[in-house]
């Protein structure tokens, strides 16, 4: 027992200073890299609750940085009633838990309105804390239905087609593939069983004969293909929110069901960091549901900006797209309103938008909001099906069906 | 029970959790302490080489030593710096140095999120080949590395606790830490070398489980209670017995989901748990006459 | 914040015999945390997140300072108070406050059965399977859909409504404080008194309590029901208030951060982990350098309280209390 308490007295000394340290690098997230741009006046400001740490953090960082850089995209080319445009950020590491903190925290901050890039158990949190907080809000990259229907659902809006609308592209497909046999593999996450509850209600085109869930930190998901397998379905959906489950769903069914058609949520294709965590060829056919049309001249734009901005590798992906367009969305309902002060002018400004043309989707697809619609996708050409290559990556749109234009 | 698949992932998870049941096994040997830390260094094994590779464009077995040493430094540092003076000034009381290990174990995972980031990294594959197939079932490299090198770690550590003067001189504080500080023996030399040699061998098991499913900041606290169920489970009898146990856990863990669906390994576990450490604290290999 | 918490931290038992001078400290301080806190929505979640904190904190530290044994099942027990509270409002039409009663009783009933199911465990075997107690009893809400609204959780709460008289947030912030300190008053008292003597010393040296004829399993689990009711009521309070509750909302994180609060505020008292609570919610959420290092920054800091400061906060400031006491005093003190 040689050592001191000198020795001990150090050693407590060095681990202050590596947490005062860790406390110096902090604010690493925060949306003060941001300049005004050639916009003067009274900044207004924007809150964003972005889960850059916790299990939403896989998509919600993506998201977050496009929504910097549309700010200050807007910044540069005048801001908004020649206002500057300033984005503070919280965290809620999509822990419900923390969401009432932080919503009324962005608040206190002086945010007029709100972007919720979290998980969606926080952002079904976050919805009944709106109506105490006072402020309108955009859940970007949110596709679950309920999130926009009543209750409480007087402040909050989303862009993109929503999982009714998925089941319908879903039943198109398969009818097109003659698939009558459906197993499902999904994960435990409060997002996929909100959003297979509104999926499978609609799948009423096929009989599903296997249902398998599995943990979101699974391991090991080869018992849960096996049941799969044993019930013989046609083609299997895996429904989870990405990211390491997803890609350990796809090697495991690759490797125990290689013959049979796989199908896919959005999330797949929107998170190219996890593709490199697939086995060789394991993605090969799955087929998933994407939102980035090529044919759409603003996406076309999109992508080219930023490319520049992020370098000439950047994959861009659906989350990029709806975050752009969430940032033109509150722009314009600003505008509208003809400022920011007023919350409830605001609302109905958000209301009174119809026919914006977004950067994702078709190139004829639009977005309105009114007031008992508070999910911005008109019809179902915001969605296209995209099937995965032999190198893991997306090769282009899936030859045997596509969700028509007029849905 | 015939699908060859769902052995082969058994045999698989059983690798790792015996790998880090050994770890367990061999600070308790020698500490008399069972280190709820060896999860997490376990975790940095796998995300430092991971990040290490994407970040800075290391080669692997580079980027594998760098990650290794920094659990080496962590198993040390938890030893010297924690456990050591908490255990020292509480006298030998259980539930101080429990607390202590337990925010270590916190304060390695929120540093490894604070510094690696916190998404899933995709894990390193030591050697790359192509996937093999035996009798209709593929395996793909990860595996048949993850189980070869298993194997070749008991191997060795047996041999070394048999054979070598460090590994008798651990078999003999283990048998009695008091008894053998009385006889002269290196007793905090021995216990140090006991934090080391798990450090490695947890750092190692991270680095080869993390190709499976990827590995994140937080993986390490689930990794150390399997690790701790696998070492309770097998018995600290014989440097093979984590083995055992590491591979009933994993039989448990692929095939309870293949009868009974869903999370029925996380009941399982808790069962399991409660059976062992209540009528078989001791495991199922006990050491005899040797006191 | 920062002055409330370290008011909260003077608040060592000055006169250990009845605990009403650390029942004084405590109010004042609860009192200068509801002044900070006004009607400003932000602040006032503030509170209620350090109220949940410290009523699980306070839990944990029935059974585990008082009787040495650390259960790790505590989300469990927060999670069946907010599930008391969701379905009462969602599936019943019982009145609410049934569920504040339900609640606690549901878990201290299930505390006990882990604890005679746990009885011949302690130490690391207990930590364990309390913590995969905890992980099944996650799995289990998240499986039975029927019961618990599986991984979506309950939501659409009603509102608490006495004789008619409907609290407002700022009501229940003040409710849910006067709780805390009641709580942490009463557990004071308990570990004053004959009883928690018992307990205490059932701690330290089990054989001697059964030698004078008390039986130690009993007490162990009284000190467990007590602790899991306690938590209960911490879970219950923050589901009222932030309207919804799902199988995520008590994690293991929260655990962890329970069992090093009474550490951070002071083992010595209860009123140390209703200290550590403010000071863990000020670090976690409102400091606002941090960003999510907070968390790290409190592992950290709980590291350096272990080497250095094994008192904690309210012990540190006590001995500096005592210190500056006897000086002046020039007389001795037990510290």
């Amino acid at each position: 027992m040689a050592i001191s308490r000198g020795t001990t007295a150090r050693l407590a000394a060095g681990l202050a200073v590596l947490a005062l340290a860790a406390a110096g690098c902090g604010g690493k997230n925060g949306g003060d890299e941001l300049t005004d741009g050639t916009a003067t006046g009274d900044p207004i400001i924007i809150g964003m609750d972005e889960d850059s740490t916790g299990p939403g953090a896989s998509y919600s960082v993506i998201a977050g940085k496009t929504i910097r850089l549309a700010i200050q995209e807007i910044n540069n080319k005048g801001g908004v009633l020649g206002r500057p445009l300033r984005l503070v950020v919280e965290n809620d590491e999509s822990d419900p838990t923390k969401v009432p903190a932080v919503l009324q925290k962005l608040q206190s901050q002086g945010a007029k309105f709100l972007l919720l890039q979290s998980g969606s158990a926080a952002i079904m949190q976050a919805k009944s804390v709106l109506s105490q907080v006072g402020l309108p809000a955009i859940a970007p990259t949110g596709v679950t239905a309920t999130l926009v229907e009543p209750p409480n659902n007087e402040l909050i809006y989303m862009l993109a087609n929503t999982t009714s609308d998925w089941s319908q592209v879903y039943c198109g497909a398969f009818k097109a593939a003659n698939i009558n046999r459906l197993a499902i593999l999904e994960d435990d996450t409060t997002t996929i069983a909100a959003l297979n509850k509104a999926l499978l209600s609609g799948l009423d085109c096929v009989s599903v004969v296997a249902r398998e869930k599995g943990s979101i930190n699974a391991s090991d998901l080869s018992a849960q293909v096996a049941r799969l397998k044993n019930a013989k379905p046609d083609a299997v959906l895996v429904t989870s929110v990405g990211g390491s489950f997803e890609v350990l769903a796809h090697n495991t069914l690759a490797a125990q069901m290689k013959e049979t058609t796989r199908f896919s949520l959005a999330s797949i294709g929107n998170q190219p960091d996890s593709w490199k965590l697939a086995n060789p060829g394991a993605l090969e056919g799955l087929i998933f549901i994407g939102s980035l049309s090529t044919d759409n001249p603003r996406t076309q734009e999109l992508i080219k900006f930023l490319k520049e901005k992020n370098g000439q590798d950047y994959e861009v992906t659906a989350y990029d797209a709806q975050a752009w367009d969430a940032v033109q969305l509150v722009k314009l309902a600003i505008e509208k309103a003809g400022g920011p002060d007023d919350p409830k002018k605001l609302n109905e400004a958000i209301q009174s938008i119809s026919g914006y043309q977004p950067h994702f989707g078709q190139p004829n697809f639009t977005i309105s909001f009114s007031a008992d619609k508070h999910l911005g996708a008109d019809g179902l050409c915001g969605l296209a099906l995209i099937e995965f290559g032999a190198d893991n990556r997306p090769k282009g749109p899936w030859s045997t069906y596509q969700p028509p234009c007029e849905g | 029970m015939t699908d060859l698949q769902l052995w082969l992932s058994a045999v698989e998870m059983g690798c790792f959790f015996g790998m880090l049941a050994l770890a367990y096994h061999l600070v308790y040997v020698g500490a008399g302490f069972f280190n709820f830390a060896i999860g997490p260094y376990a975790m940095i094994g796998g995300l430092c080489t991971s990040w290490l590779v994407i970040t800075y464009d290391l080669g692997v077995w580079t980027a594998a030593s760098i990650s290794i040493v920094l659990a080496l430094v962590l198993s040390v540092v938890t030893e010297l710096g924690v456990v050591r003076p908490v255990q020292k000034r509480s006298g030998g009381g259980e539930l101080p140095a429990l607390v202590a290990v337990a925010a270590v174990l916190f304060a390695i995972q929120q540093a490894a999120g604070y510094v690696f980031g916190y998404p899933t990294l995709p894990g390193q594959v030591l050697v790359t080949f192509g996937p093999v197939e035996v009798a209709g079932v593929t395996i793909q490299p990860n595996t048949i590395l993850m189980i070869a090198l298993g194997i070749v770690t008991f191997v060795v550590t047996a041999l070394w606790i048999r054979f070598t003067r460090t590994g008798r001189l651990l078999r003999a504080v283990g048998d009695s830490n008091h008894a053998a500080a009385l006889l002269g023996l290196p007793v905090n030399r021995v216990r140090l070398i006991a934090f080391i040699v798990a450090g490695f061998i947890a750092a190692l098991a991270g680095i080869l489980f993390a190709p499976k499913a990827g590995v994140h900041s937080l993986s390490g606290l689930g990794w150390s209670l399997s690790g701790f169920l696998a070492m309770v489970v097998g018995g600290t009898g014989s440097v093979w017995a984590p083995l055992l146990g590491g591979m009933l856990l994993g039989l448990v863990e692929v095939f309870l989901p293949y009868y009974f669906g869903g999370q029925a390994h996380v009941y399982g576990m808790l069962v399991i748990a409660l059976v062992f450490f209540a009528f078989k604290p001791q495991g199922l290999f006990v050491r005899t006459v040797r006191a | 914040m920062t002055a409330t918490s370290t008011a909260a931290a003077r608040t060592r038992h000055a006169e250990p015999r009845n605990g009403l001078g650390g029942l004084a400290l405590g109010a004042a301080a609860a009192v200068l945390i509801l002044l900070w806190a006004g009607s400003n929505g932000y602040k006032q979640t503030l509170v209620m997140s350090a109220v949940t904190y410290a009523m699980i904190a306070l839990g944990m530290y029935v059974p585990y300072l008082m009787a040495g044994s650390l259960s790790m099942a505590y989300s469990a027990y927060a999670g069946i108070g907010g599930y008391a509270v969701g379905l009462i409002s969602t599936k019943t039409g019982l009145p609410m406050i049934v569920a504040w009663i339900i609640g606690p009783i549901v878990a201290a009933v299930l505390a006990v059965i882990l604890g005679l199911v746990t009885s011949r465990l302690s130490g690391f075997f207990l930590a364990a399977v309390t913590l995969l107690f905890g992980m099944a009893f996650n799995a289990f809400l998240i499986d039975a859909e029927g019961i618990s609204g599986g991984s979506a959780g309950l939501g659409n709460l009603r509102s608490l409504s006495l004789l008619g008289w409907t609290p407002t947030p700022y009501q229940v912030m003040v409710g849910s404080v006067i709780v805390v300190c009641l709580t942490a008053f009463l557990l004071d008292r308990m570990r004053l008194s004959p009883w928690g003597v018992i307990v205490r010393t059932m701690r330290d040296a089990p054989r001697a309590v059964e030698a004078v004829g008390v039986r130690v399993p009993v007490l162990n689990l009284v000190a467990l029901a007590i602790g899991a009711a306690i938590a209960a009521i911490g879970g219950a309070l923050f589901t009222y208030s932030a309207g919804s509750i799902t199988p995520d909302t008590f994690t293991l994180n929260v655990v962890f951060l329970a069992i090093f609060m009474p550490l951070i505020g002071g083992s010595g008292t209860p009123w140390g982990a209703a200290a550590g609570a403010v000071i863990a919610v000020e670090l976690t959420l409102n400091f606002p350098a941090l960003q999510a290092s907070g968390t790290l920054l409190l592992a950290l800091g709980v590291l350096v309280i272990l080497l250095v400061a094994p008192h904690g906060v309210i012990g540190y400031a006590d001995k500096l209390r005592t210190r500056i006491w006897a000086s002046l005093r020039k007389e001795p003190h037990r510290g």
